[in-house]
């Protein structure tokens, strides 16, 4: 392959890896187990499981499905309060409905091919699965839950779809790997409930200046919100 | 209640900007083709099914650039950028076949291609007798037949002839998953083998007095390797207009990434339309798979497409970020404050050893005054 090309590609997994640490760095993780996260996936994403093998195929990818759905399932049973884990699963449900809508039925004839959709397919379900997951579950847990589990379902979906068909085509959860719409939907989703997140606190005014401590910049009590009140608000 | 409904635009331009673009196409008949037409002329420079945006580009059988401007409906017009000169250094020098050949043999790694439908229901209708075919149309056929040919010229070929029906919007995140498992098993180029939505002569040809159709190449721009995609893809006509004139109907550079974002030597072909006979497109694909050996083996493209995608990349990267620290912090001083904090708390341990090492003059660092004596 082509040096130029190369060095293009290492960068790009370095950047999209760099933002995956970040993004598990969000979910209260510790740096190791972010990186324990990110080997798995790397590693797991050269296996695939054959869940069920009639009459239609359905495949699982280590690194691209079965390593999320766990970070997500420990997430959901890791959650602070009852009120939490319940938005997580409504965020999951509500997005995985409204991926399988979208592809199957909004993005019908013509829209459904790649040059008519504002982002690329794989950028575009991960994208509202990401918002649909923050809308739906308002933190930024919750919007990895939905990101991550909305693809996943709507891959499910899928399968149920071909089995009822007939079609003897091939279900893929995750197939590929850490570069699998799965994977892009729970970044994704994190990054929208950051930027609107941190919108919504820029738009609310921030912390009072009364809330500073002497001699505290802005900058500092805006952190320190964001370490107490801004988990509770997006954590 | 300005913060809902801030979070609620969002979702509205998320999911209604796809919806409003689904309505827009959907006035167009199913099979309604584009015309791409000459500004100011009534020249047809295109048909295809593809649908076509504002700069998207299109280089024709004779080389000649033309760049989309305007899109009225199911017509769109282009204006002529300029005659492009493909030209390559290696073939230049020596056969294209024999430079090929020989650099594929001299390669440690053997060159594997990988051939997929992302549309595995695509037909020909004077063969199959429709348009779509669910559960596999002819399309897999014409796989077939690439495969073979480049089996029997020495190259490698795996064709996955996975289905990713139905024909939907997902269909592309379907088949990203058969791409990369192709590349896991070892494929160093990617072919998408599709076949156009158009009135057959767009496609039919003659090549050495045997009825084909012709291939045309499409290139997605949506994707940081495009230019080296593009400069893959001129090699490849250069090469077949040496040994098939006409064969290669042109290059099409549009909207979307069709999975190109995995290799630049990932490419999308329309073999034929669907009102063309299979048989043609067999034909066409064959010929294919006679140029694909010389340009398979040669080092590839290099230029400086993918230097300058990685400058863009990067500095949309760079953009990104900075402009999420200004929403953050609401000022670029204090961006600039996060920035540099954000760079002492994640790279302190990182350069820590260093600072608590200042090397003596017999050259052991402070860390090492625990040792005897």
């Amino acid at each position: 392959m082509p040096t130029g090309t190369v060095v293009l590609l290492v960068a790009a997994i370095l950047v999209y890896f760099g933002v995956l640490h970040r993004v598990l760095d969000r979910m209260r993780l510790t740096d190791r187990a972010a990186l324990v996260i990110i080997g798995l996936l790397l590693v797991g994403s050269f296996f695939n499981l054959l869940l069920v093998r009639r009459p239609v195929h359905l495949l699982v990818n280590v690194g691209g499905a079965l390593v999320p759905i766990g970070v997500t399932l420990w997430l959901l049973a890791t959650a602070d309060t009852a009120a939490e884990k319940r938005r997580g699963t409504v965020a999951a449900l509500v997005s995985g409905a409204g991926i399988y809508v979208l592809g199957r039925y909004v993005l019908s004839g013509r829209a459904a091919e790649p040059e008519t959709m504002l982002l690329e397919p794989t950028y575009l379900f991960g994208a509202v699965a990401g918002v649909i997951g923050y809308l739906a579950g308002r933190s930024r847990r919750a919007a990895f839950v939905g990101g991550i589990l909305g693809i996943v379902l709507a891959d499910v979906a899928h399968f149920v779809e071909l089995v009822l068909s007939g079609i003897r085509g091939r279900a893929w959860l995750g197939g590929a790997g850490a570069f699998d719409a799965t994977v892009f939907a729970g970044i994704l989703a994190v990054g929208l409930a950051e930027v609107v997140g941190e919108t919504r606190e820029r738009l609310g005014g921030g912390p009072a200046p009364g809330d500073r401590a002497p001699g505290q910049t802005r900058l500092g009590a805006l952190q320190e919100l964001e370490h107490d009140g801004g988990e509770r608000e997006h954590g | 209640m300005v913060s809902r409904l801030l979070a609620c635009a969002v979702a509205a331009m998320l999911l209604f900007a796809p919806v409003r673009a689904a309505r827009a196409h959907e006035e167009l008949p199913a099979e309604s083709p584009c015309h791409v037409l000459l500004e100011g002329t009534d020249e047809v420079v295109l048909v295809t099914g593809l649908v076509v945006h504002p700069g998207d580009e299109y280089l024709n059988a004779r080389n000649q650039l033309y760049r989309v401007v305007r899109v009225d409906g199911s017509t769109a017009y282009a204006v002529f950028v300029e005659d492009v000169e493909l030209t390559s250094p290696r073939a230049s020098r020596r056969s294209p076949r024999l430079a090929g050949l020989l650099e594929l043999a001299a390669r440690r790694r053997p060159v594997v291609v990988g051939i997929y439908h992302t549309h595995s229901d695509e037909s020909y209708v004077p063969t199959e007798g429709t348009a779509s075919r669910r559960g596999g149309g002819g399309i897999l056929e014409v796989g077939d037949t690439l495969a073979r040919a480049l089996e029997e010229r020495g190259v490698r070929a795996i064709h996955d002839r996975t289905l990713h029906e139905p024909h939907d919007a997902a269909a592309y995140r379907r088949s990203r998953r058969t791409a990369v498992g192709l590349v896991r098993r070892g494929a160093t180029v990617l072919l998408d083998v599709h076949r156009d939505t158009t009135p057959p002569e767009a496609y039919r040809t003659e090549v050495a007095g045997t009825a084909v159709t012709q291939v045309m190449l499409v290139v997605g721009r949506q994707n940081p390797a495009r230019d080296a995609v593009v400069s893959w893809a001129r090699e490849i006509k250069q090469t077949a207009d040496r040994f098939h004139p006409g064969l290669i109907r042109g290059i099409f550079v549009g909207r979307g990434s069709y999975n190109q974002d995995l290799g630049s030597r990932t490419l999308l072909l329309e073999i034929g339309a669907h009102r063309n006979h299979r048989d043609e497109a067999e034909e066409g694909a064959a010929l294919f798979a006679d140029v694909l050996p010389a340009v398979l083996g040669a080092g590839g493209p290099e230029g400086t497409g993918a230097l300058r995608a990685l400058l863009v990349f990067l500095l949309l990267a760079a953009a990104a970020v900075a402009l999420y620290l200004y929403v953050a912090t609401g000022s670029w001083p204090a961006a600039a404050d996060r920035a540099r904090q954000f760079w002492r708390t994640e790279f302190r341990d990182l350069l820590r050893p260093l600072a608590l090492r200042p090397r003596g003059r017999d050259g052991r660092g402070a860390g090492d005054r625990s040792g005897p004596g």
